[in-house]
């Protein structure tokens, strides 16, 4: 780019953003530049900023909030947390009942005004049952006649101190899982004991590895705060106010973060949650009355099998209770990833997917079934093969009353199943056995399992805390391959095996997650073994390897082969398909006859009335609903299609509207080629009549050239619009959206579409082929 | 924080929130709907904030994850697809000045605005967000905010092409500045 002053055309687009502050400085001052020595673009330039201006009040006054909006969410914050607390006395419980009445203000904490306790409630359903705290001001120093509820050394004694004196968890087993008993308040304080610092092994409130806190912030990377006397003394510090105070609390399955909230007003202090429990949606169910504060907080961490650390004199971390002393960060998370996996197969998250055993599959058989019951039907498939075939009730009605034509000879079961399935019939093979289901039981069945997996991902979700998550019906280890490759910066290998494994994935991958969880999560879910390997020499490179084994990529290809065979079943499913494709076709034609009628009426109306004409193109929406219909049809139909169409739904729309666009330009040369006719004429009647032309064939003509113009005009509408929507389907939010979607050999393509879009590529350069088209080209260049 | 520091936060962003919420549904009802739920979300991560950090990029951030959920638990509505089409006549001599338009009739012109272009406007000339911010927050390309933005001042011309002269501001009318 040169220094040079810009010319008046080069100015003229760029006024409105020079008016709005969004050009480059270099630009900007080549515009003022030229400003300087322009008075038309001076004053075009003054405009545009004037205008600016006045669309800043106009649009402060027109599209501002509704009348009330802030005061309505404030009543609605008001409301959730009023709604959610306990009745007023409660609420003011105190130790003695003889001291309620006469309970001051003053023994709460200043930082916790009521409002403050019942905004720790919003949405929570948190119920406070009170708080008293016995040791006066927050920030009154340690009565001497107090000790601290941890003491080096003490005995790990659960009656008498429970988890919070317990011995240091040192194996992964949270050492705080017996509530501690509340600790009298009145017991002497050892303060050379509580004041022995990081070396102390023991108890909840003990630093076991890095960390560092700014405010409220923990840096598991940065330095050991714990380390400095002055750190240590202001630990001890704090330990002791905790330990100096009370509080009666009613938690109802009270997220943790809201009972953090309620501890940092009351106490004044920070609380603070590591990321990995921030996220977990821990809740805490508790009531007590009045708890010395740091038993309390004992008592939390134990029921939720975390653990907390005092940091510095303001601040208690908590964090998971499987930490390991001189543990790092990595390792902490493979804990945590590890635990996750395992809660997620515990709670049967995930519905590991049954390979059909080879025996199974190449099983044949011949079937000449003439509007057989399909009772009768599984009888006889059951007799041939020795297999085991159950019917659920729902799918045993079905059975019993619907029929099926089908000859076939040496045909494979999955495939004489996959012919039932036009009569609602799904079969699963499940526990060694072909279950029969309906279709219903199969969509809850669907549900069900989406349900699942998304739990799955959310507990994901806690591991790392941004999460790229996947889910597709096909190649799902694939997407897991290019969703490392993108996330991990990995070159990732796939054996054959891995690459035709096709059960469904949630993947889990981000920055920290250890590959052997990925590995666990990708069993689980696929139900095969698939193991990630790094390579030997490069450590950038990891290789998926196995996925079907045992033959089973063999398995594969064979069922590949059998399925192109020309025989009756095929023809079968094939015509199935067929089917499908009709119901594609004919959403697109009926998506097409739309447009037309939608065009055809606006022309009408335009004719007659061009204001409603005018009204009725803004807010027609006609190509939108069009594209929406076509959407959900090929929606509907991609659900039949098993989803061999989903993964081109995007594509097609794209291509369907990259058509639309050529077929539309291709109106334009005609109509050119009219008015060129009808000019001509018109001049020379005008030349003929000494310029005062009349006459029933001017009007003639210049009617017809009015028309003519009006279809120009609609049809550079319908271009712009089209070339709007091809770029917005082309759009990178877009565009990640066909990449989620599309199959893997698509996703090349996709990606250099994003990256050409990204890198400011105009629609030529994304469909070379319009090039080819004289009358599009400068339509698109211009747009 | 406490209930006036909250009420203040309120004060202070509940309408660029609700434009965004706006100019992401077209709906102002679901708007109002997600700018509740933005708040309360953020009254309940409150935590999270940085103290140093710009509180309304905190919230726009929220409100983006919220309509983005919002979006999922709807239809796709079909006006999304759509983007209004309109001669863009900014650049020539002739179109109106709509600084020189009286500044109720402006208003109330972009009153009647499709709610998507009024908010979009209003992110960029009311609140001052960036193109970049604006598209960040919306989830659309920079040159999506640009084309929203011109077609709005288009149909604001094309609308106001026939404005009656008592409609035009006198100072503007005189070669004035309106502000």
């Amino acid at each position: 780019m040169t220094n040079a002053a810009l010319s008046c055309e080069e100015l003229r687009p760029l006024a409105e953003p020079f008016a709005d502050g969004e050009l480059a400085d270099d630009l900007r001052a080549r515009a003022e530049a030229h400003r300087s020595g322009c008075p038309d673009c001076d004053a075009r330039l003054a405009r545009a900023g004037r205008e600016a201006s006045a669309l800043g009040a106009a649009t402060a006054v027109a599209v501002a909030a509704p009348a009330g909006l802030a005061a309505s969410i404030l009543d609605a914050i008001d409301a959730a947390a009023v709604g959610a607390a306990v009745a007023p006395d409660e609420r003011r419980a105190s130790p003695d009942p003889d001291e309620e009445a006469a309970a001051p203000p003053a023994t709460r904490s200043p930082n916790a005004a009521p409002w403050v306790a019942t905004i720790v409630a919003v949405g929570a359903g948190l119920v406070l049952g009170g708080f008293l705290l016995g040791g006066g001001d927050e920030r009154a120093p340690r009565p001497s006649g107090l000790r601290p509820a941890v003491r080096e050394g003490a005995p790990a004694d659960p009656g008498a101190a429970g988890a919070s004196e317990a011995p240091r968890p040192t194996s992964g087993a949270p050492a705080a899982l017996d509530p501690p008993a509340p600790v009298d308040p009145a017991a002497p304080v050892d303060a050379g004991d509580a004041g022995s610092g990081a070396a102390t092994p023991g108890g909840p409130w003990l630093p076991t590895g890095p960390g560092a806190v700014e405010a409220g912030r923990f840096d598991p990377n940065g330095p050991y705060p714990w380390a400095e006397p002055a750190v240590i003394a202001g630990r001890d510090e704090l330990i002791r106010r905790l330990a100096s105070r009370q509080a009666s609390v009613n938690f109802p399955d009270t997220p943790l973060a809201d009972v953090v909230g309620f501890l940092n007003d009351i106490t004044g202090d920070q609380f603070v949650l590591s990321e990995a429990i921030a996220g977990a949606g821990l809740r805490v169910s508790l009531r007590t009355r009045d708890m010395v504060l740091h038993d309390l907080i004992g008592l939390i961490a134990a029921q939720l099998g975390i653990r907390s650390e005092v940091l510095t004199d303001r601040v208690v971390f908590l964090e998971r209770g499987e930490s390991i002393p001189g543990a790092t960060a990595k390792d902490t998370a493979i804990l945590e990833a590890r635990s996750v996996i395992e809660r997620a197969i515990d709670r049967q998250l995930v519905i590991p997917i049954e390979a059909i055993p080879d025996h199974v599959f190449q099983r044949r058989v011949d079937v000449h079934w003439s509007e057989e019951t399909v009772t009768a039907a599984i009888d006889q498939l059951r007799d041939q093969t020795g297999l085991s075939f159950v019917l659920t009730t729902a799918a045993r009605q079905i059975a019993d009353t619907a029929h099926v034509s089908l000859t076939a000879t040496q045909a494979l079961v999955p495939d004489v199943l996959d012919v039932l399935a036009d009569l609602g019939l799904v079969a699963r093979w499940r526990d060694g056995a072909w279950r029969l289901i309906s279709h219903e039981e199969a969509e809850t069945e669907r549900r069900a399992r989406e349900k699942k997996q998304a739990e799955l991902a959310r507990l994901a979700s806690v591991l790392a805390g941004t999460v790229v998550e996947t889910e597709l019906r096909r190649g799902g280890v694939r997407v897991l391959a290019r969703t490392l490759e993108r996330t991990r910066g990995l070159r990732v290998l796939l054996d054959e095996g891995a690459w035709r494994t096709r059960a469904p994935v949630t993947v889990m991958a981000a920055e920290g997650l250890p590959l052997d969880v990925v590995a666990a999560a990708l069993r689980v879910q696929t139900g095969v073994d698939i193991a990630i390997e790094t390579d030997a020499e490069r450590r950038d490179v990891i290789v998926l390897a196995g996925g079907l084994t045992g033959g089973g990529s063999d398995e594969q290809a064979r069922h590949e082969a059998r399925a192109s065979e020309p025989t009756p079943i095929n023809d079968a499913i094939r015509r199935r398909r067929d089917r499908v494709l009709v119901k594609l076709r004919a959403a697109v034609a009926e998506v097409d006859a739309i447009l037309e009628a939608q065009l055809d009426g606006e022309s009408n109306a335009y004719l007659h009335d061009e204001r409603r004409w005018n009204e009725r193109r803004y807010d027609a929406n006609f190509l939108g609903q069009a594209l929406a219909m076509l959407r959900s049809r090929l929606t509907s139909a991609r659900e039949i299609a098993e989803g061999r169409v989903e993964v081109e739904d995007t594509r097609a729309v794209v291509v369907q509207v990259a058509e639309r666009i050529r077929e539309v330009g291709m109106r334009l040369p005609p109509i050119a080629e009219r008015q060129r006719r009808l000019n001509v004429e018109i001049e020379a009647i005008i030349e003929a009549s000494g310029g005062q032309p009349d006459g029933e064939r001017y009007e003639e003509l210049m009617t017809a050239l009015r028309d003519t113009k009006l279809e120009e005009a609609r049809v550079d509408s319908e271009l712009r619009m089209l070339g709007e929507r091809a770029r917005e389907l082309c759009a990178p939010s877009t565009v990640e959206e066909v990449l989620a979607e599309a199959p893997i050999d698509h996703r090349a393509e996709a990606r250099r579409t994003l990256e050409a879009i990204e890198g400011g590529a105009d629609l030529l350069t994304i469909w070379p082929g319009l090039r080819d088209d004289p009358y599009l080209r400068p339509l698109l260049e211009t747009d | 924080m406490a209930r006036p520091e909250i009420a203040a936060l309120l004060e202070a962003h509940a309408a660029v929130v609700h434009r965004v919420a706006l100019a992401r549904t077209g709906d102002a009802e679901a708007a109002a709907e997600i700018a509740q739920e933005t708040f309360l979300e953020a009254v309940r991560s409150i935590d999270r904030l940085d103290p140093d950090g710009d509180p309304r990029a905190w919230l726009l951030g929220i409100a983006r994850n919220v309509s983005r959920r919002h979006a999922r638990s709807r239809a796709r509505r079909a006006a999304t697809f759509t983007e209004l089409q309109v001669d863009d006549v900014t650049d020539r001599d002739d179109a109106v000045d709509l600084s020189a338009v009286a500044a109720e009739r402006l208003a109330a012109a972009v009153g009647a605005l499709p709610p998507e272009l009024g908010a979009v406007l209003a992110l960029k000339y009311d609140d001052a967000l960036s193109y970049d911010a604006i598209a960040d927050v919306l989830g659309i390309p920079r040159s999506t905010v640009q084309g929203r933005l011109r077609r709005a001042k288009a149909i604001l011309r094309s609308e106001l092409r026939d404005l009656d002269p008592t409609d035009l501001d006198e100072d503007a009318r005189d070669g004035g500045d309106l502000r």
